[in-house]
């Protein structure tokens, strides 16, 4: 390095050879061009970058724009917007362009490259963890929902232990009690006790199979439609329900709060359900023969819980009034039931 | 006789309580039916004086929405919810849907059919607080406010950050009251946590 106490100026000058010599040790790149795109300075950071893409050397900042947008020599783009370019070493830049002005005014362009090789892999790690954790959290929720069910079937499982045993010991003392030749008024008991738990079992079996009372899709429908037509509408369904649990319970609920609707409101008596499936959604559209809305729906408790239970789901609801009134819901199959 | 409407979706808690109304010898069971979703379909369809609604009801319907939706458009139909949830925002969630009086089906001191006649009468009956739970190392009583909120949103398996925005709060904020949930559970991880206020229906999923 030459000795600065005899550069021009001396001690307090700078010239144009100790502004390059400092921008050359830079570790970053950087370059100023003026209006006309012509360069005036380029740090040789920056040169060794642009070789490194082209294999020539930067005369023109259009040729630095260029090589950013559609680099050779085996660098990659990484972030087409961001400006970011992986290089054949490992290394990760980034290139920034400002408007800059010296205080003659006069304007000139700065591209400037920064080596952000080490926030680039933090960023990666990021996305990583995060994706890791998105999985972790949709397994948790699907846990949680079953959990309530699973909790319940253990209880289920107790309750039916229990009556076991119950009939294990009523079992045991009516033999005890055959055996030992007991006292006719304890036979009696025990004859008593052994028909009221048989009558209990015996009811239980009748109620048939479904242990917790859940009534199937298909029942808990003609339930539906059997109330509606209580209430003077007929439900009229074009299509059928979907298989999975999730978006026909929605759908359900959609229909009913639709039929009481139309009834309080439209006065109809007819209320058409037209669903449709495909492409991993089913899709319902609601309709009545009643009056026209007189103005745009506000939507009250049914509606706005629908709503929420929709989008909850995944799904997408919209209604509409005017010229008639409309609600359609489209639902993915296998919905977030959270 | 007064009609009542009875809202249960476990089948023994409802045989029950349709031994209770029929031996009464003045409320008589006008319906009885699992899904909330239908009471107010109900109500429309045959005449209903009381309801006895549930909370959790079949198909995750909810008995306090419901009740809700009945007093907007039917208000002089009294309403009892019954519950046997520890949940405490029941309560309050009962009192803006409008329900004239609460029932606590293992805990209160009070018997149902007095209840019942209390709210034909014009009174609104509802216990002081609800239930306390043992949450491992800890009663339910011992969470604060911010300790149940985030631990409402927990359950559901939403992320820090989804809890923060949700409850307008900071992360640190959440992950503060997360650490006042483990220290006084004694749980370390929040699966055990959400599994323990599930199971003693502290917080009911979507409820």
């Amino acid at each position: 390095m030459k000795d600065w106490r005899k550069r021009p100026g001396g001690r307090a000058g700078i010239n144009r050879m100790s502004v390059k010599e400092s921008l050359d040790n830079l570790p970053s790149g950087i370059c100023f061009a003026r209006e006309n795109g012509t360069l005036i300075l380029c740090n040789r950071q920056m040169q060794r970058l642009f070789r490194q893409i082209t294999g020539t050397d930067l005369q023109h900042i259009s040729e630095l724009r260029r090589a950013i947008l559609q680099p050779g020599g085996g660098v990659q783009v990484l972030d087409a917007d961001r400006h970011i370019l992986l290089f054949s070493e490992g290394r990760v830049w980034q290139f920034t362009e400002s408007a800059v002005s010296d205080a003659r005014g006069c304007r000139y362009t700065q591209v400037l490259a920064q080596d952000i090789t080490e926030l680039a892999d933090r960023r990666a790690k990021l996305e990583q963890e995060n994706s890791a954790l998105h999985e972790a959290n949709a397994r948790a929720r699907r846990l949680y929902h079953e959990l309530d069910a699973l909790v319940r079937e253990e209880e289920t499982l107790a309750m039916k232990m229990r009556v076991h045993d119950e009939i294990g010991v009523r079992l045991l003392s009516a033999k005890k009690a055959l055996e030992e030749g007991a006292p006719l008024a304890q036979l009696q008991a025990c004859g008593e006790a052994w028909s009221i738990l048989a009558g209990t079992l015996r009811a239980a079996d009748e109620r048939g199979p479904k242990e917790n009372g859940r009534a199937s899709l298909r029942e808990e429908l003609d339930e539906l439609v059997r109330c509606a037509a209580g209430i003077g509408i007929r439900i009229v369904m074009d299509g059928a329900l979907p298989e999975s649990e999730a978006p026909a319970h929605l759908i359900i609920a959609a229909i009913r709060i639709c039929a009481t609707n139309a009834v309080r409101h439209a006065r109809a008596d007819r209320l058409f359900v037209k669903i449709r499936e495909g492409a991993g959604t089913a899709a319902v559209a609601i309709t009545n023969n009643g009056d026209a809305p007189q103005r745009e729906i506000a939507e009250g408790g049914g509606l706005s819980g629908l709503r929420r239970r929709t989008e909850r789901a995944g799904g997408v609801m919209t209604v509409t009034g005017l010229p008639r009134f409309q609600l359609t819901l489209t639902l993915p199959e296998e919905g977030d039931p959270c | 006789m007064l009609n009542v409407l009875l809202v249960e979706d476990k089948k023994m808690a409802r045989e029950c309580l349709e031994g209770y109304i029929a031996a009464s010898g003045r409320y008589r069971l006008a319906a009885s039916i699992s899904n909330a979703g239908m009471a107010e379909m109900t109500c429309m369809r045959c005449p209903v004086d009381i309801i006895l609604m549930d909370v959790c009801t079949e198909n995750d319907e909810n008995g306090l929405e419901a009740a809700a939706q009945i007093k907007r458009h039917m208000p002089d139909i009294r309403i009892v919810i019954v519950t046997s949830m520890a949940d405490s925002s029941f309560l309050q969630k009962a009192r803006q849907a409008g329900a004239e009086s609460f029932w606590y089906k293992e805990s209160s001191p009070e018997d149902l059919l007095a209840v019942m006649d209390r709210t034909m009468r014009g009174e609104s009956v509802y216990p002081d607080r609800a239930p306390e739970v043992r949450i491992g190392n800890a009663t339910s009583s011992e969470f604060t406010p911010g300790d149940l909120a985030v631990l409402r949103l927990l359950v559901r398996g939403l992320p820090d950050a989804a809890i923060a925005a949700e409850l307008h709060i900071s992360v640190s904020a959440v992950r503060y009251h997360i650490r006042e949930l483990f220290e006084k559970t004694g749980y370390t991880n929040r699966v055990t946590l959400a599994c323990d206020v599930i199971n003693k229906d502290l917080i009911i999923p979507g409820f």
